[in-house]
């Protein structure tokens, strides 16, 4: 099977160096980074926590890594990438995870690299270089009220009639369906069929009539949404693929959003925050014997999780598909990420409360208090954690299924 | 960075699987056990297959490969719970090849690639490898070294030392005048080792300065931690195998999703551990290594081996408790060899002293 990104001539084996080009890729992109991480772009991303919204700033670096050509740079060149494969995606992703950066891996990496493969050529034509520049982004519609973990059962409907297609339904935790310009959407095309074999992909503008947003207000401080779909007319053109073989194509794109699956930077971040703090401020901490011991587990814990993304990363970069090797590197990143949050509160006391809106008074921006909010919704997020270990268990170490 | 072994490295292994299966299957490991000696016969395989000269440059009569050969082979000695000198024998070949003069190297490679055996005595008092009190003075090496392993049976001693106010490593012969064997230690993994006293034992060669003897703490802490990783590995494979044989409850256990969530879980830790050990030793390779990330893989290993092995024995029950069965081998073999340049709590130390000051 054909992975659309991420693979090349294979170099130098047991080599465990980044490439001249790889390392001045990443000179350049902090270079980037750090010209546009401004004052009023981190106020941004404050605010963008609660609201979801982009604002100007975060648009103008949304756009300059389109111009600067780093966000597409391991799409193939037929596509307007530059064939560079899994590690510039993997060193990307490292960079802007790390500094908080704002990028649509959703739309870039998820639903770009899928209709790469399953779309159309005239899908391809008009979709690729939208979603490119950023100006198609999309929302995922695939989790309803009764298909969470078991996606397969979804129910929303879509009937075609004529030259259009006709949708009716509810999906829920439709994350950025307010903001975004079109919905990638799984819906039953063939209700008689066996569950998995009864589903299509289509993408559609969330303009359409008939599409209602209504919003749910996440502990995490950002926004969700529950969409419902009401005699929803789109296109015959609409489809992705091959009729009721959308629950193969959203696997396929769950598989390719493994490329950067595990958010392993953010814990060096947290780390370095807290490191940063303890020096600077709390002298009386970074000589306590437990603060030191502490910290120096959440770095092994952070070279774990580096350990494992890179391994993923390495595989991919091969040519192959990671099975257990993404799994493991999800749920050990995403569950560390809310112990090293909570590490970093508890070492704190009082002030690890502090929210982000208390200005100078809350430690690091507020950083440590917000993820810890959010990490729930990376460890269930994206395949739950404990499916993941599942899927290690069973796809891995080909254990027998219960 | 490609993780993929070279195809060298792949014939290393699958010969070294067939090998080690028939020269040290399970009965023979346990007489070297019961003998507290290394197996002469098998060390002349080893010698005859050409492993004991992988890593010593051909000019020095072996083969010029790179650490990360060398690990393939020390994985599957590990994997076959093999009690021999290998291991130190090849960071004492390491260590003469990085910091030993034309000389010295020109003398010893070549008779460590033909099967001399060294053992390391670096260790004193408590395992106190810093600030040394043994001396090596107009080449004489005098003080107490201890978790000598092989102590016994090597022919040669790597002793650190001082002469002269400067550190260094002392090559003293094992039948030397004044080497002297003061106390066998029973250690939990069964390798043999002994305190060893030198009183005015004459050196063969001396290789100067702190350096090397840095170099000697630093290989053979990666290599513990390697070995540690090699030992999770195997009693993490037996386990995964025997959870798919042992039916209870009318099925496999390995069905039951609180057997498969732990042992997803420690695959994790072994594959994180996997990537950090040939990580590291390609740096060793680079003269990139850190002495920060030396501890950081000490630590994670020295965790995993323990926490791996411990549950392996909790999943396979009654049977991997027993000595007539194999899995026993890697939990006192690894948890030794997670103890050897030092345990995880030093390594946090290092680790936290990098972060904080």
């Amino acid at each position: 099977m054909r992975v659309p990104i991420g693979h090349r001539e294979r170099a130098v084996r047991m080599h465990y160096g980044w490439t001249d080009e790889q390392l001045q890729f990443r000179d350049d992109l902090r270079a980037f980074i750090a010209e546009h991480r401004t004052e009023e772009l981190l106020a941004e991303l404050d605010e963008y926590h609660d609201t979801h919204e982009y604002g100007p700033a975060m648009r103008r670096f949304r756009t300059g890594l389109d111009e600067a050509g780093f966000s597409t740079m391991a799409w193939p060149t037929e596509y307007g990438g530059q064939n560079k494969g899994a590690f510039y995606l993997f060193i990307l992703k490292e960079e802007l995870e790390y500094w908080g950066m704002p990028y649509d891996a959703l739309s870039v990496l998820s639903v770009g690299t899928t209709i790469m493969r399953f779309g159309s050529e005239s899908q391809k034509r008009e979709w690729l270089p939208k979603i490119q520049t950023g100006e198609m982004n999309f929302a995922i519609g695939y989790t309803e009220p009764n298909a969470g973990t078991d996606l397969a059962s979804l129910q929303t409907r879509a009937v075609r009639d004529g030259d259009e297609w006709v949708i009716n339904g509810q999906k829920i935790y439709t994350s950025a369906a307010h903001n975004a310009s079109h919905l990638f959407m799984a819906a039953r095309t063939d209700p008689e069929a066996p569950k998995h074999r009864g589903i299509s992909v289509f993408v559609f503008p969330l303009d359409t009539p008939g599409i209602t947003v209504r919003p749910l207000w996440t502990m995490g401080g950002g926004r969700t949404n529950e969409t419902f779909y009401e005699d929803v007319r789109i296109p015959a053109d609409s489809i992705v693929g091959e009729e009721n073989r959308g629950w193969y194509t959203i696997m396929n794109a769950l598989d390719l959003e493994r490329v950067t699956i595990g958010p392993y930077a953010p814990i060096k971040r947290v780390l370095d925050l807290m490191v940063e703090h303890v020096r600077e401020e709390r002298p009386e901490l970074r000589d306590d014997p437990i603060v030191r011991t502490k910290l120096a587990e959440t770095k092994l814990d952070y070279e774990i999780a580096r350990a494992l993304a890179t391994t993923n990363a390495a595989i991919i970069d091969g040519g192959h598909t990671p099975t257990m090797e993404a799994s493991m590197t999800k749920v050990w990143s995403t569950d560390m990420k809310e112990r090293v949050s909570n590490l970093a509160m508890d070492l704190l006391g009082w002030e690890g409360a502090l929210h982000v809106s208390n200005g100078e008074i809350a430690p690091a921006r507020g950083d440590f208090e917000g993820r810890w909010r959010l990490s729930p919704s990376t460890r269930f997020g994206g395949g739950t954690n404990d499916v993941q270990r599942q899927i290690i268990a069973t796809r891995g170490l080909s254990l027998p299924r219960g | 960075m490609d993780l993929q072994p070279t195809d060298l490295q792949e014939l290393l292994r699958s010969n070294a699987e067939d090998v080690l299966a028939r020269e040290a299957p399970a009965d023979r490991v346990r007489q070297m056990e019961a003998s507290g000696e290394p197996d002469a016969e098998l060390w002349s395989t080893l010698v005859d297959l050409g492993w004991t000269g992988l890593a010593i440059d051909e000019e020095h009569g072996g083969q010029g490969g790179s650490l990360l050969d060398l690990a393939v082979i020390i994985e599957q000695l590990c994997r076959n719970a093999v009690l021999s000198p290998f291991v130190p024998t090849a960071l004492a070949a390491l260590v003469v090849q990085r910091h030993g003069d034309e000389a010295l190297r020109a003398d010893l490679l070549p008779r460590i690639a033909e099967g001399a055996t060294v053992a390391i005595a670096l260790a004193e008092g408590r395992g106190e490898m810093h600030d040394l009190a043994t001396t090596g003075e107009d080449g004489a090496v005098s003080g107490e070294k201890r978790f000598v392993e092989y102590a016994r049976s090597t022919d040669l001693h790597l002793v650190a030392a001082s002469r002269n106010g400067a550190s260094g490593l002392a090559i003293v012969p094992t039948s030397a005048e004044g080497v002297s064997i003061e106390q066998d230690l029973a250690s939990i993994g069964k390798t043999p080792q002994a305190i060893v006293a030198y009183d005015g034992a004459r050196a063969d060669a001396w290789i100067e300065g702190e350096a090397a003897v840095e170099d000697l703490r630093r290989l053979g802490s990666a290599l513990a931690s390697l070995e540690s990783y090699a030992h999770a590995q195997r009693a993490l494979d037996m386990t995964v195998d025997y959870v798919q044989t042992r039916v209870q409850f009318g099925r496999p256990i390995g069905s039951f999703q609180a057997v498969q969530m732990r042992l997803a879980d420690l695959a994790t830790r072994v594959q994180a551990s996997n990537f950090l050990v040939h990580e590291l030793l390609w740096h060793f390779g680079e003269g990139s290594e850190d002495p920060e990330q030396i501890a950081v893989v000490k630590a994670v290993t020295a965790q995993t081996v323990a926490q791996v092995t411990q549950d392996c024995h909790l999943l396979h029950g009654g049977i991997g408790f027993i000595t007539e069965y194999d899995l026993y081998f890697h939990t006192i073999r690894g948890k030794e060899a997670s103890l050897r340049f030092g345990g995880a709590g030093e390594a946090l130390r290092t680790v936290a002293n990098a972060l904080l000051d």
